[in-house]
């Protein structure tokens, strides 16, 4: 049964962010603890959904550069405290792997829907498809439900992909804390930890009979890999309906930039990735050769009444 | 802060606005950023998306740079539903729902689909929240081999003409900065029956991704904003006060702190309009009601308006 990502009801706010830890592993995958304040405007608790995320301020001396876009990979609603995993790639994520402890900045929370409940079905019948940081919003989202008390036998199966055992290594006590062992299947591409190849290679070598069950998948990582994921879907996963959690670049996240766009499947229209996603049926969006088709909806307005704007129209209105 | 005090309220030409700080065309969303503070206490109106008479899916990815320290550049391409689906829907579900003005941002690419577009808003203006259209002519002349509309001032005052003669709304003419005709172009407006002019709209600008070796932006070419044009917006805006003395500026160009604001009204601005930080910073107008009211406090203004244009040299 297909289920419809969650618009959320969780309340807006800006807040102050105050950086708890800031770790990195050899490989140059980053955690980050921030401590969140009360809402500036509405005076009230941080509250996320996996799947929605934060625009995090990385301003520094340099001046002016837009937020960037981050999910929670964990949140512990007590001491108000979220964890984000990055690579640096870029100016933001530089700048962010900077932070001190005890620093502080500013977060505007919670934006975007949510991944789909599988309220009244069991969540074991979905597998999380991860990729890199692309793990952070699947494992909340199995962090959520052990809240929920989902027992061992309820948790949702993992793949997680990552280059090297290194990447992975500080990620593995949570983890394993959440997904029961058998539920968990890990891959790298050198190698170094569970399985050699990439998620999709790595759920090629699965009994097609152990993944017939699964009713849903939720993608998350690079695009490229969410792409080979959706494509292959069809074939390694011919029950489960597919949701992506896009990690677009995103100048505002608000929906007033119009920055980070992609295709709607069938109309072709451009959808806001923040404010219509981040999280979309893998069949509500337009796929090109290697991941999102970010071309093809130039042209596709078929859906709006057409207003003639020539002289011999005059007279018409 | 529940409601403005009487230091912030402006007129623009018969358009009683309580305050002089407006968001800049297509880089606002009421709906997302009402869930954070209350509009009305913050803005003067709000100004819509452009709206083009059909409907547009704007240009391919990429569609933005970020410009660290300075600004960005764009080139979304005018992605709407079109005017028809745009006064049906989007008008007044997200924009006129806020008990506020709210002034439509229009476009088009001929003389003729300016005047149509401007007879169907007429027809159906019998909404109280609308209260003015800011004419964007930063777009493509179909009738002029595609140059800029706004870079001469013969084409803008047809455009405007064209408008005018087809409502009674406020009007205002979003000039270009992309000509070395703007105080001309600014006269034309006038001319033609504009009630204020909003200065300036984007400049033209590129980006080379050197890892990738080619222009970052799908189309090259777009428009760049944010802090680093400031200098430029200011420039035009005191020549075209000292130019039109009589006629409303509305600066726009690279604020996001009150002293710009305040720069732009001592250059002549009457009210301001904030873009790109909208972006980075969406609780930027909560930030400069704060501080534009100590400010006057501190210097005991008892009105913004008492500010404008006294830099004119």
């Amino acid at each position: 049964m297909s289920l419809s990502p969650i618009l959320t009801e969780s309340p807006l706010d800006e807040f102050a962010v105050r950086v708890v830890f800031n770790t990195s592993s050899p490989t140059g995958l980053f955690h980050l603890r921030l401590a969140f304040d009360l809402g500036r405007f509405h005076q009230k608790q941080h509250h996320v959904q996996a799947g929605q995320f934060l625009m995090l301020d990385v301003q520094d001396e340099q001046g002016f550069r837009f937020r960037r876009p981050y999910s929670l990979m964990s949140w512990n609603a007590e001491t108000q405290e979220g964890d984000i995993i990055y690579k640096v790639v870029g100016e933001g994520s530089k700048a962010l792997s900077r932070w001190q402890v005890g620093q502080t900045s500013v977060a505007l929370s919670s934006l975007g829907n949510a991944f789909p409940q599988v309220a009244g079905q069991n969540p074991r019948h979905t597998i999380l498809l991860a990729g890199g940081v692309g793990l952070a919003p699947l494992i909340l989202w199995a962090e959520e439900g052990r809240q929920k008390g989902w027992q061992d036998d309820d948790m949702p199966t993992l793949v997680f992909g990552v280059r090297s055992q290194a990447e992975a290594q500080s990620l593995l006590p949570h983890l394993a804390s959440l997904i029961p062992l058998d539920k968990l299947l890990l891959c790298s591409d050198d190698g170094s930890l569970g399985f050699q190849g990439h998620v999709v290679a790595c759920l090629e070598a699965q009994a097609p009979e152990e993944l017939a069950h699964f009713e849903h998948a939720f993608v998350c990582g690079p695009t490229p890999m969410m792409n080979a994921c959706v494509k292959t879907a069809p074939t390694l996963l011919p029950n489960a309906h597919v949701y992506v959690s896009l990690e677009n670049h995103m100048p505002c996240g608000t929906g007033a930039c119009f920055g980070c766009v992609v295709g709607q499947a069938g109309s072709g229209l451009p959808l806001k990735v923040c404010e219509a996603g981040p999280v979309f049926e893998a069949s509500q969006l337009l796929w090109g050769k290697k991941g999102l088709d970010t071309v093809g909806f130039a042209g596709a307005c078929d859906a709006f009444p057409v207003f003639e704007t020539t002289a011999s129209a005059e007279g018409g209105v | 802060m529940s409601d403005f005090y009487t230091k912030f309220q402006i007129k623009i030409g018969s358009l009683e606005l309580a305050s002089p700080i407006l968001n800049a065309s297509g880089t606002f969303n009421p709906s997302v950023f009402s869930r954070l503070f209350s509009l009305k206490s913050h803005l003067g109106a709000i100004v819509t998306k452009t709206v083009t008479p059909n409907a547009s899916s704007g240009n391919p990815q990429q569609r933005t740079v970020e410009l660290p320290g300075i600004g960005m550049l764009n080139s979304i391409g005018l992605q709407g539903k079109g005017i028809i689906a745009s006064m049906d829907v989007d008008i007044p579900q997200y924009y006129g729902c806020h008990d506020m003005p709210v002034i439509l941002s229009i476009s088009a690419d001929s003389e003729i689909a300016f005047q149509r577009m401007s007879a169907y808003i007429e027809a159906h203006a019998n909404r109280p929240y609308l209260q003015g259209i800011e004419v964007n002519v930063s777009c493509p002349n179909v009738h002029a081999g595609g140059a800029l509309f706004g870079a001469s001032p013969q084409w803008v005052e047809k455009a405007v003409h064209a408008v005018r003669q087809e409502t009674s709304l406020p009007l205002w003419v979003k000039l270009t900065p992309n000509t070395t005709e703007v105080v001309a172009v600014a006269q034309a407006s006038v001319d033609a029956g504009a009630d204020a002019l909003t200065a300036i709209n984007t400049v033209l600008g590129s980006h080379i991704d050197i890892r990738r070796r080619t222009p970052s932006l799908a189309k090259v070419s777009g428009g760049y904003s944010g802090q680093g044009i400031k200098p430029i917006a200011i420039h035009h805006v005191l020549n075209i006060a000292k130019a039109l003395p009589n006629t409303p500026i509305v600066g726009v160009g690279g604020i996001r702190r009150a002293e710009d604001v305040l720069e732009f009204l001592m250059a002549g601005a009457t009210a301001v309009q904030v873009g790109t930080h909208c972006f980075s910073d969406p609780a930027v107008f909560v930030d400069l009601v704060q501080d534009l009211d100590t400010w006057c406090l501190a210097e005991g203004v008892a009105s913004l308006q008492e500010l404008v244009g006294v830099a004119l040299p």
